[in-house]
């Protein structure tokens, strides 16, 4: 199915359509690393132009970065994985744009490495560092706070990191 | 396409998967059986309750409220939060609400379990109580033992390294692969099984298992992926299912197993009254091993 359209000569296009009305044109043996393209292909509803209404141009500009570096042919390993590294360091709100759009889109490595990205801003943090860089308000009463702290009194001996990075 | 809301198909499908005789934890909690409800007997004898039984605690938001992970839905969350140890759950746990609600997650829990205490072994008795409460008991046993048996002069240094233990956050190359959570003679079937393919126990990185691009190998609930040996179990506590906004259900991207949707612990309060004729329960956010923990 996708490796048949792909391994024909002749490239097929496909016109994504951000929510900003934004249109971009991708070779759709790049496009159908999205699940959600590649059924849409599938069922013959690619011919005009796709809109993609829950992502809008900025995250869809990324994804499609992603999407190109990612397709097999272009690039290397040790490119692939620089532009990780360089991808996640993206703003945290960027990254979150970027995982509800791989979600949506249906594009598990992408949306892997926006999680473990969010997650490694968690890791090692205190509470209160948590809040702040999600900005988070705490909706527990004193009571309820200290009832979890009771829970797992261990939870709070190590150094944990106050700091916003 | 399965829908697992069966109770009947449910008390089959409870495994049981508490291997220490040493942990078992008191009698009158069977969260396997009758998730929505928790007995209040295990609060008054018991400290380290699972859920609060205070009236406020019960008023958990169906994600979180403020801030710029309010727009994340609420089933990603297990996504972002199966990268972290022990110790960053319960840091978030004391975030806020929800996020004490989502990182209490059985499916969280249990595989930081069982990465800390290695396989299960198999048998018929059903858990008794979440796996987050048997990773903070047996933690605490751990330690308790540890101390026991050092020398005072190496005392502070034991227990430091023990606490470290805590902090051990699953390595990302290991967390798409279930084995850790296999019992031992369901992981003795797929290591022959892999043997007999000539697949090695090497991790395939940079491979995402999908029902569209993979092929299983089926045993039981446990899916092995023909082109990596990657392992995944689609019990109770799935980890990979997705929303599935046409009929509300989640489904599992491995299986094509549905679950119901994860139920906000108000949504299980209203839902548990209504299923048990208004006994009492108290929110349960911790129960994973029936439909409530299914998200």
């Amino acid at each position: 199915m996708a490796e048949a359209s792909s391994s024909i000569t002749e490239k097929f296009f496909l016109t994504l359509k951000s929510s900003d009305g934004d249109e971009f044109v991708l070779e759709e043996s790049i496009a159908i690393q999205s699940i959600t393209i590649k059924n849409m292909v599938e069922d013959g509803c690619s011919s005009s132009v796709i809109p993609l209404s829950k992502v809008d141009t900025e995250t869809l500009i990324k994804v499609i970065e992603y999407m190109k570096m990612h397709s097999s042919t272009s690039s290397n390993e040790e490119e692939i994985e620089n532009f990780d590294k360089k991808f996640v360091s993206n703003s945290i709100n960027t990254i979150l744009n970027i995982l509800e759009a791989a979600n949506f889109l249906d594009i598990n490595n992408l949306l892997e490495l926006c999680a473990e990205a969010v997650a490694n801003r968690i890791k090692n943090k205190t509470p209160e560092a948590v809040r702040k860089i999600f900005n988070i308000t705490s909706d527990f009463t004193p009571e309820e706070e200290a009832e979890i702290r009771n829970e797992t009194p261990w939870a709070f001996e190590g150094n944990l990191d106050h700091s916003l990075d | 396409m399965k829908v697992e809301e069966e109770e009947e198909d449910k008390e089959e499908k409870v495994r049981a998967l508490l291997s220490s005789p040493s942990l078992s934890p008191p009698t009158e909690v069977d969260c396997a059986s009758s998730p929505p409800r928790m007995s209040l007997n295990i609060m008054d004898n018991n400290n380290n309750s699972d859920a609060s039984t205070s009236s406020d605690m019960r008023q958990v938001p169906s994600r979180i409220e403020t801030g710029i992970l309010s727009k994340v839905p609420p089933e990603l969350l297990r996504h972002i939060l199966k990268f972290l140890s022990p110790e960053d759950l319960v840091a978030c746990s004391l975030v806020c609400k929800f996020l004490n609600f989502a990182a209490s997650d059985e499916s969280l829990w249990r595989w930081l379990y069982c990465m800390r205490w290695g396989l299960l072994l198999p048998t018929r008795k059903p858990r008794e109580c979440a796996w987050k409460k048997l990773y903070i008991q047996r933690d605490a046993e751990d330690m308790m033992e540890f101390v026991r048996n050092t020398p005072k002069e190496f005392k502070e240094y034991c227990i430091q390294m023990q606490a470290a233990k805590r902090s051990q956050a699953p390595l990302p190359s290991q967390i798409n692969d279930d084995r850790i959570i296999l019992d031992k003679t369901v992981a003795d079937q797929v290591s022959m099984w892999k043997k007999s393919k000539g697949l090695g126990d090497k991790v395939v990185i940079d491979h995402s298992c999908s029902g569209e691009t993979c092929n299983y190998y089926q045993i039981g609930d446990v899916y092995v992926c023909e082109k990596t040996g990657h392992v995944h179990v689609c019990d109770d506590t799935c980890r990979e299912v997705v929303p599935d906004p046409p009929n509300g259900l989640l489904v599992c991207t491995i299986s094509g197993h549905c679950f119901e949707r994860m139920l906000s612990p108000s949504e299980m309060e209203q839902d548990g009254e209504q299923q048990q004729g208004g006994t009492t329960d108290e929110a349960e956010p911790f129960m994973g091993s029936g439909r409530f923990g299914q998200w």
